[in-house]
């Protein structure tokens, strides 16, 4: 069931440089969030004709909230970092398909692997996996240390390994080279990764040859959010834009998806 | 939901409960999530996608872009063609909607493509009507062409008139500097109705890149921004025109809605308000009766004689 219905604003926090972590209170279809999964949020101001797509980073069915966590890009990002508490915002949702999680099992090994705004979806992911019994390592890459955020998250659920671009917290380097970096390389059932397209195709050139299935979560311009515009097509074949990331993804099967 | 007699409309092929549907290029086929979230069957009709010969892969991405009260989309009239509408989608809603009457947007890169799609279009016994894009500003070929010329357009409007076997809207482009000489052609070409507008062409670019921001460069500005220009067109084509005018651009509210009918419309369609608003459509339905009270409009009906008998 898909649903459009208000939601109130129970905490607004900035987590980093330029990142914001905001708590919905509300009802929707809780039993159809996975991890991966997104919402559409729309902002409380006429001029703006788009909703914002953001993944669900944390959801509670019980208490019924939902966590957003989200960097300022531009107006729209802007304008939810100024909204206070007890404001009211119209969520669209659940939308996406979600993080497979049909061959994981106890002791199964995966990797995470995210860039920036691309970790909301994968702090979900990584607490459900843990909670399945896998072993969870992650792999994270920050520009710089004060935008690091998700690091208890991700420590609560297994290994972390941190790298920022100019060196101020962790690895020196982007994700890929501080994969390439690991000297015992494990062998993953799975890699899971979200983030920027360099990281995406990263993940495919390393892991494609090996045995590893490989989801990777998409970011797509978005208008409707429910297959109906064709605005945020991919291809999974030559010369096609047959998929919808809004429908079809945002998480597409990383040996299939043309980046 | 309850039909309110007073929003009743009949128009060339069209037996409407409403004047409201979805515009063509925002509701797909009718094979979306929107459909999770209201029962179709509450729509006066459907606008379904444009349909072309061949399959067509649409334009690279990214096909949308914001500014401030609108949106420019540069899709590119993606579609499965045809032979997969009629086979695969088409079927699929009239099943599923058998009361809900179908209008097919029709597009095309030559006069002779146009004619065999609306000629297979209006043979399938699926769809009430036909659409004719003569308006689309995001394909290179066909497309927008059609609608810039009046001489290309009666022709091109007689041709598919020829084989088509329901009435034919055509659908105007706002690009051009004389709108009322392209509805009179189209008139003269035996058009049953207009539909208007198309979207407006435009360009954003992203100041990090330095470079257009959609895929395709330029696209077609829709919504809330383009709404008093439709009503100027629509006004003054209902008075240089004798064809009913489904009116599309902007409307997002019961009185865009009359506003609309002021100018001269006899329904409306409705497309980027979706994306805001998921439920538009049969939330304006159910606004609309209220708003006829407080304005004191009997019908819908008697509201378009009163507006256009008084040409
Ligand atoms: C499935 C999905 C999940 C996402 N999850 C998150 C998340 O958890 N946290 C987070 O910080 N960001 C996330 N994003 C990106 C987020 O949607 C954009 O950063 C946001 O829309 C920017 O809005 P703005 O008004 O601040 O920026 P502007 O650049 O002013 O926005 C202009 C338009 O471009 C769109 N846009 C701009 N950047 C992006 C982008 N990267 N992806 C998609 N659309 C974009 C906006 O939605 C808007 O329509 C996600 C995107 C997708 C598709
Ligand atoms: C994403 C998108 C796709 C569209 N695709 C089509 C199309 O395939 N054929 C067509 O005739 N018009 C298409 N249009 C134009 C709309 O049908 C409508 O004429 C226009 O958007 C103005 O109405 P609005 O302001 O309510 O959106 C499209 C518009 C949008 C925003
Ligand atoms: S955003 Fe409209 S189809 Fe995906």
């Amino acid at each position: 069931m898909l649903t459009k219905n208000d939601f109130q604003i129970i905490e607004q926090q900035e987590l980093a440089h330029d990142i914001y972590r905001v708590i919905l209170h509300g009802e929707f279809n809780y039993a159809g969030v996975k991890p991966g999964c997104f919402v559409m949020l729309k902002l409380p101001d006429e001029a703006y004709q788009l909703r914002r797509p953001l993944a669900i980073a944390a959801c509670d069915s019980v208490q019924k909230t939902i966590t957003l966590i989200y960097r300022i890009v531009g107006d729209g990002m802007r304008l939810l970092s100024k909204l206070a508490v007890g404001t009211i915002v119209n969520i669209l949702g659940p939308l996406g398909n979600g993080f497979s999680l049909e061959n994981v099992d106890v002791g199964t090994e995966v990797l995470l692997v995210g860039g920036g705004t691309g970790l909301p979806p994968l702090m979900m992911l990584a607490q459900v996996l843990k909670e399945k019994g896998c072993r969870v390592s992650t792999a994270v890459g920050f520009r710089t240390a004060s935008m690091i955020f998700g690091e208890t998250e991700f420590e609560r659920s297994g290994q972390l390994l941190l790298a920022t671009d100019d060196g101020s917290r962790g690895f020196k380097g982007n994700v890929g080279e501080l994969l390439a970096s690991q000297t015992t390389v494990s062998k993953y059932t799975n890699v899971y990764a979200c983030g920027p397209e360099g990281l995406l195709k990263m993940v495919q050139t390393r892991f494609v040859p090996t045995e590893t299935a490989i989801y990777l979560s998409l970011e797509g311009r978005m208008a409707c959010g429910v297959g109906a515009c064709e605005a945020c097509v991919v291809s999974t074949g030559e010369g096609t834009f047959n998929k919808c990331v809004c429908v079809e993804g945002p998480v597409f099967n990383g040996r299939e998806v043309i980046l | 939901m309850r039909t309110d007699e007073r929003l009743a409309i009949e128009l060339p092929g069209l037996k409407l409960k409403n004047p409201v549907m979805p515009a063509s290029g925002c509701f797909g086929f009718g094979d979306n999530r929107y459909a999770e979230m209201f029962d179709l069957n509450e729509l006066g009709a459907i606008i379904i996608k444009a349909a072309t010969l061949k399959p067509r892969i649409g334009n690279p991405v990214p096909r949308i872009a914001e500014t401030k009260s609108g949106v420019l989309n540069a899709v590119g009239l993606q579609n499965p063609g045809v032979d997969v509408i009629l086979k695969e989608k088409l079927p699929v809603l009239h099943k599923k909607y058998p009361e809900l009457p179908i209008i097919a947007n029709v597009a095309g890169a030559t006069q002779a493509e146009y004619v065999e799609v609306a000629k297979r279009l209006s043979e399938s016994g699926m769809v009430s009507a036909l659409e004719l894009n003569i308006s689309c500003p995001n394909v290179h070929e066909g497309g927008m062409l059609f609608g810039t010329d009046p001489v290309i357009a009666q022709r091109l409007t007689q041709a598919v008139k020829e084989v088509s076997r329901v009435p034919v809207y055509v659908k105007l482009s706002p690009n051009v500097t004389d709108i009322v000489a392209i509805a009179q052609a189209v008139a003269a070409g035996g058009a049953d109705g207009l539909s208007m507008i198309n979207t407006l062409l435009g360009m954003r670019i992203n100041l990090k890149t330095r470079s257009p921001i959609l895929g395709n460069k330029t696209g077609g500005l829709s919504g809330p921004g383009i709404k008093p220009i439709a009503v100027r067109m629509i006004y003054q084509v209902s008075r240089a025109v004798d064809l009913p005018i489904i009116a599309m651009g902007g409307i997002e509210t019961a009185d865009d809605v009359l506003e609309m009918y002021m100018a001269g419309a006899s329904a409306v369609a409705i497309g980027t308000a979706h994306f805001n608003n998921p439920t538009a459509c049969p939330d304006l339905i159910r606004e609309l009766p209220q708003k006829m009270d407080e304005l004191k409009i009997d019908s819908l009906s008697e509201l378009i004689t009163e507006v256009r008998g008084a040409q």
